[in-house]
């Protein structure tokens, strides 16, 4: 376990096509997988890593995130020293907030400066990973690398957007891409970059010096042919999840066995907030069969294909296929679901009859009755 | 009653299962107690019976029958096989 490195979960204009599910909260905090939220991934790759300096670079409605995050008790980042930062935009001017991701850098130099570690991670909320950065450092160190940027080759992202990567010989990136570009590669960027916390802080000033405020478009594209940028290669199980059909895919993708061991228990465990519920009660007339379901449910229908997270109540006679009900939702009795994401705290009426398709699934926002 | 952190390819009635069981494909597991960590293989049936923690019954093993009486126990990180018959629990 090393502990050269800081950890940065940077959420300032994260791509986001996930519509209703971020109406009131960002993409970090969008509940994935029954019990978690997506920033739990990253971070609990970063403390089975060993590190244990993690600054998030909060943007916009982050109530949700302040929430979730607390003191970072259950990643163990609660200590005296280092521990979780949360950075909000440190800024009087509301135009301000349109800025790209090098100004917020800036803004918080001090936090920077102040710490000792040799190595920052800069990293997103929106992949779904287990990954073992000590492994992707000695990588860095072993390539003489000045930025190492962890990749996936991957044929099929299930619907998720990412920036596309070609590599050259020796793992050298030879060039990058938008996800919107023509480049045809199957290698996508994981938006995990590795570095020295001195060149970020020179590629910070730099690049704003000249104009330029997107730390990846800007400062990290332009200077391809400049720096030794390295991709490493990432073996373990991927989501990208930044579009509404790419949370739905991802979802149903965790229901294969294999995907679901892959992700929660190599390398190490995936942490969350904590909540204590009692256990799942299947009562009289249940069925259930390849599905996630978490704590604290009461199920008295039929659940096939489905995630529910905790507190989900699926009345009598209703039948969840291919869903996804988030915290609390209450399925009245006899109701048929399919293809369906309920935000948090829904409602569905008795003997309703929702249905959306594989690519453009019915989504509920927060606290809707139906 | 199943708690987080299981994986029930089986079918399961009546019973209470802790975190981390694994229940495998084709069991049945009635009127039962089964504690963390137990792995319960294919094929298994499983009536009116305490599995400790961390025990392993290998795959078609039975235990205890639907209408009996008596209650099976099985003891922590003990390993089941097959053609295994369980004892009476001894009253101390």
């Amino acid at each position: 376990m090393i502990n050269k490195a800081m950890g940065v979960v940077n959420l300032i204009h994260e791509t986001d096509e996930l519509e209703s599910l971020t109406a009131t909260r960002c993409p970090a905090t969008v509940p994935f997988g029954a019990r978690y939220r997506l920033i739990d991934f990253i971070l609990s790759s970063m403390v089975n890593s060993g590190i244990s300096k993690v600054a998030v670079f909060a943007h916009t409605k982050y109530r949700s995130l302040m929430d979730h995050l607390g003191s970072g008790r259950p990643w163990d980042l609660h200590t005296r020293q280092s521990g979780l930062f949360v950075l909000p935009p440190s800024s009087d001017q509301i135009h301000e907030l349109s800025r790209g991701d090098l100004y917020h850098f800036y803004q918080h130099r001090d936090y920077f400066q102040r710490c000792k570690l040799e190595y920052v991670v800069v990293t997103r909320s929106h992949m779904v990973c287990n990954v073992d950065l000590d492994a992707v450092i000695d990588y860095h160190e072993s390539q003489n690398a000045d930025i190492t940027v962890i990749c996936k080759k991957q044929a099929d992202l299930l619907g998720g957007k990412t920036r596309k990567v070609e590599l050259g010989e020796g793992g050298r990136v030879k060039d990058m891409q938008d996800h919107f570009g023509n480049m045809d590669s199957d290698v996508h960027s994981m938006e995990i970059y590795v570095m020295k916390k001195d060149l970020l802080m020179d590629l910070v000033q730099t690049s704003l010096a000249q104009g330029q405020d997107h730390l990846v478009r800007h400062a990290i594209l332009s200077r391809i042919d400049r720096l030794r940028i390295f991709g490493y290669l990432y073996e373990g199980y991927l989501g990208v999840v930044n579009t509404v059909e790419a949370y739905y895919r991802t979802s149903m993708d965790l229901l294969r066995p294999e995907a679901w061991r892959e992700l929660f228990f190599r390398p190490g465990p995936i942490f969350t907030k904590t909540k204590d519920e009692p256990p799942t009660r299947y009562l009289e007339g249940a069925k259930t069969g390849n599905s996630l379901i978490a704590n604290g449910c009461k199920i008295e229908g039929t659940v096939i294909n489905s995630v529910l997270f905790r507190g989900v109540h699926v009345g009598k006679g209703a039948v969840i296929r291919n869903s996804i009900v988030m915290q609390n939702g209450v399925i009245g009795d006899g109701t048929q679901l399919d293809r369906v994401i309920l935000d948090k705290e829904s409602q569905v009426e008795p003997h309703r009859d929702i249905r959306g398709t594989a690519g453009l699934p019915f989504v509920a926002g927060k606290r809707k009755t139906i | 009653m199943i708690t987080e952190g299981c994986v029930v390819e089986g079918e399961v009635s009546r019973s209470v299962v802790f975190s981390g069981v694994e229940i495998g494909e084709g069991s049945l597991i009635s009127e039962s107690v089964i504690m963390p960590g137990a792995v319960i293989g294919a094929g298994c049936k499983v009536y009116r019976t305490i599995i400790g923690e961390n025990a392993v019954l290998e795959p078609g093993v039975m235990l205890g029958s639907p209408d009996g009486t008596e209650i099976g126990v099985v003891g922590s990180d003990e390993k089941i096989g097959r053609n295994h018959s369980l004892q009476e629990v001894q009253q101390p």
